[in-house]
């Protein structure tokens, strides 16, 4: 039987000799089809935390370096002293509407995203608000050797779910070129929290050196210095480059 | 089969294996996409751009990995033969699975920024230096611009325009763009994996696509007749005997340094054409006689057993060779005679015979 079938595609007839063993083929691939969207589709990485908070009016005084976050008047959204990042719709970042708003009350409105500790406001609008805030304050605390991965803030935080990683490396350069707000996920936490708003040594925007780290795992030395209630990593970019 | 172009020559063959190769698509897509988050363990679920290049990527490595088996299947047993038949079909759809992935990765990872969509894919991750984090979309894209220009050529028109041994040489570098998706899923999806089966499974494609291709080409080796041999008379080579030809049959016969031959027998008469089918240079020998036509086992196209004509209306021939029989051995003068010139084909002369 086996050896004398012979299927002619224009003669639908000629697979009727095989037809069992063509019904057994179509199973096998159907069974095999389910098994494996099931089983691939069910075996991702948990990507963490992290999502969109609705809504925000955030209240407080602008600083700029070494990337835009507002530092939290007291309001029944967020406590006094909390910072919030800020970053633009899309890809971008807010240095442009930030720059002339530097060490002042400011309001901003858009999205928020959280992770943890973290918030940030992807912002619709920007603008001075009357009155006077205080910029805060930096606390050093000291220099550190850190493990951990520079990821574009927006995604981590929970734009997108995974938003890290060696597949979401070249969307956090694209992020971080348009001016996102990187953020160090440390492997370790240091005072209780792993994510890290980063910079370079001297306070400023993260090098483009740096891009090589993002989305994998190194090692970087630098000083962690508190920014309102977020603590900002400015990496030593001559010793990390090459690590 | 060649009389005009059409865009799809269609028939129920093509109908239905169309039919069930969307069906099995959308049946992984579908559990994928809708069914598979419900199993997730996940703090929070992923985002549905994520899933969607997850399901349309792994989908297209999956489709591939099956495409390159069929070839070695159909060779190891005829029952597969009917998965051979519409195969382009297959790679146009397996190239729009992997379109599909793509677009969703471009339009996740690379839209929405100050730079330019295609400038960030190309300049987005330049750390060719580094195997973590090397930038993975590379490979990806030559495997995508492999597979669109071979689903664009698919078509008997590139397929007549570019010439069968040409057309199958491009073809060929199928093999290309699944070596490129297996380095673009390593160096990039298998990078990120913390959970095996997803290297499991690429372990598992490779190593079947190279097991049955292996199995298959010793089976060949061994049904591949033995080459013909010298005779007396330096114009004749020596095949062997006339009853190594089953009615209706045919065998390949290896030449050294040219091509193979096919000799078939039909109704007490035997006849000699090149194995190499006009349509996609398959394998004639293997084929069948069928309403007196020599039949090709991929796709079917006929030649008449007499002359190696297509039947009207196509107009495909064959180049034919001139065959004797002495002593009950076959006996065939290597050299091609131009398609279309008429040879009797020799009678199978048993009075002779010892
Ligand atoms: S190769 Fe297509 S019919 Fe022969």
């Amino acid at each position: 039987m086996k050896r004398d079938v012979f299927f002619v595609g224009w003669s639908p007839r000629s697979a009727l000799p095989m037809i069992w063993f063509l019904g057994a083929m179509l199973l096998v691939l159907a069974g095999a089809s389910a098994g494996l969207a099931l089983a691939l589709g069910s075996a991702v990485n948990d990507p963490g935390g992290g999502d969109f908070t609705g809504d925000k009016v955030v209240i407080g005084v602008m600083v700029t370096a070494p990337y835009p976050v507002i530092v939290t008047d007291p309001s029944p959204a967020f406590p006094a002293g909390h910072t919030v990042l800020l970053s633009g719709g899309g890809k971008r970042g807010v240095q442009d509407q930030a720059a002339p708003l530097a060490g002042q009350r400011v309001r901003a409105t858009g999205a928020g995203v959280k992770r943890g500790e973290i918030d940030m406001l992807l912002v619709d609008t920007l603008a001075a608000e009357p009155g006077n805030a205080p910029v805060p304050a930096e606390r050093d605390l000291g220099v550190w050797r850190l493990s951990g991965e520079i990821c574009d803030g927006k995604c981590v935080l929970g734009v997108m779910r995974p938003g890290d990683g060696p597949t979401h490396k070249a969307c956090a350069n694209v992020c971080l070129t348009g001016g996102v707000p990187p953020v160090f996920v440390a492997t370790s936490p240091v005072q209780g929290t792993r994510y890290m708003l980063m910079g370079d040594a001297k306070g400023g925007r993260l090098p483009d050196a740096l891009r090589d780290g993002t989305g994998v795992i190194r090692r970087y030395d630098g000083s962690v210095r508190t920014l309102g209630d977020v603590l900002v990593f400015r990496a030593d970019v001559a010793a990390a480059v090459g690590r | 089969m060649s009389a005009r172009y059409a865009p799809v020559g269609w028939n129920v063959s093509k109908i239905v294996y169309d039919l069930v190769l969307l069906g099995l698509i959308a049946l992984y897509v579908g559990l994928f996409l809708w069914i598979a988050p419900m199993l997730q363990r996940v703090t929070a679920p992923l985002d549905p751009w994520s899933i969607r290049m997850a399901a349309y990527g792994t989908c297209a490595f999956l489709l591939l990995t099956l495409i390159l088996c069929i070839g070695p299947l159909a060779r190891l047993d005829r029952r597969f033969m009917p998965l051979l038949y519409n195969r382009r079909h297959f790679g146009v759809l397996t190239c729009a699975v992997a379109l599909t992935h793509a677009a969703y990765a471009f339009d996740w990872y690379f839209m929405y920024s100050p730079t330019d969509p295609y400038v960030a894919l190309l300049s987005g991750n330049t750390s060719f230096g580094q195997v973590q984090g090397f930038p993975f979309e590379v490979f990806g894209i030559a495997a995508l611009l492999v597979l669109t220009l071979l689903a664009a050529t698919s078509h008997d028109f590139w397929l007549g325009f570019l010439t069968p041994p040409v057309w199958k040489a491009l073809h060929m570098s199928l093999y290309g763009a699944y070596a490129a998706i297996v380095l673009h899923v390593a160096f990039g999806a298998l990078q990120a994996a913390r959970n095996p089966l997803l290297a499991l499974t690429v372990l598992a494609g490779l190593t079947t696509v190279t097991t049955l291709h292996l199995l298959a080409a010793r089976r060949q080796r061994a049904a591949d007749g033995a080459r013909a041999l010298p005779s007396n008379d330096p114009a004749w080579l020596i095949v062997g005997p006339v009853d190594a030809i089953e009615e209706d049959r045919g065998i390949v016969v290896p030449i050294a340094g040219a091509e193979s031959v096919a000799i078939f027998r039909h109704a007490g008469r035997l006849s000699a054409v090149t194995n190499l089918c006009a349509h996609q240079n398959g394998p004639l020998g293997e084929g069948r006689v069928i309403d007196g036509c020599i039949t090709c086992p991929w796709h079917g196209f006929q030649y008449r057993f007499e002359d190696g004509q297509a039947p009207a209306p196509f107009t495909e021939k064959l180049a034919l060779y001139r065959l004797r029989i002495e002593n009950g051995q076959i006996l065939l003068d290597p050299r091609p005679q131009p398609p279309g010139s008429a040879i009797e084909p020799t009678h199978v002369d048993r009075a002779r015979m010892p």
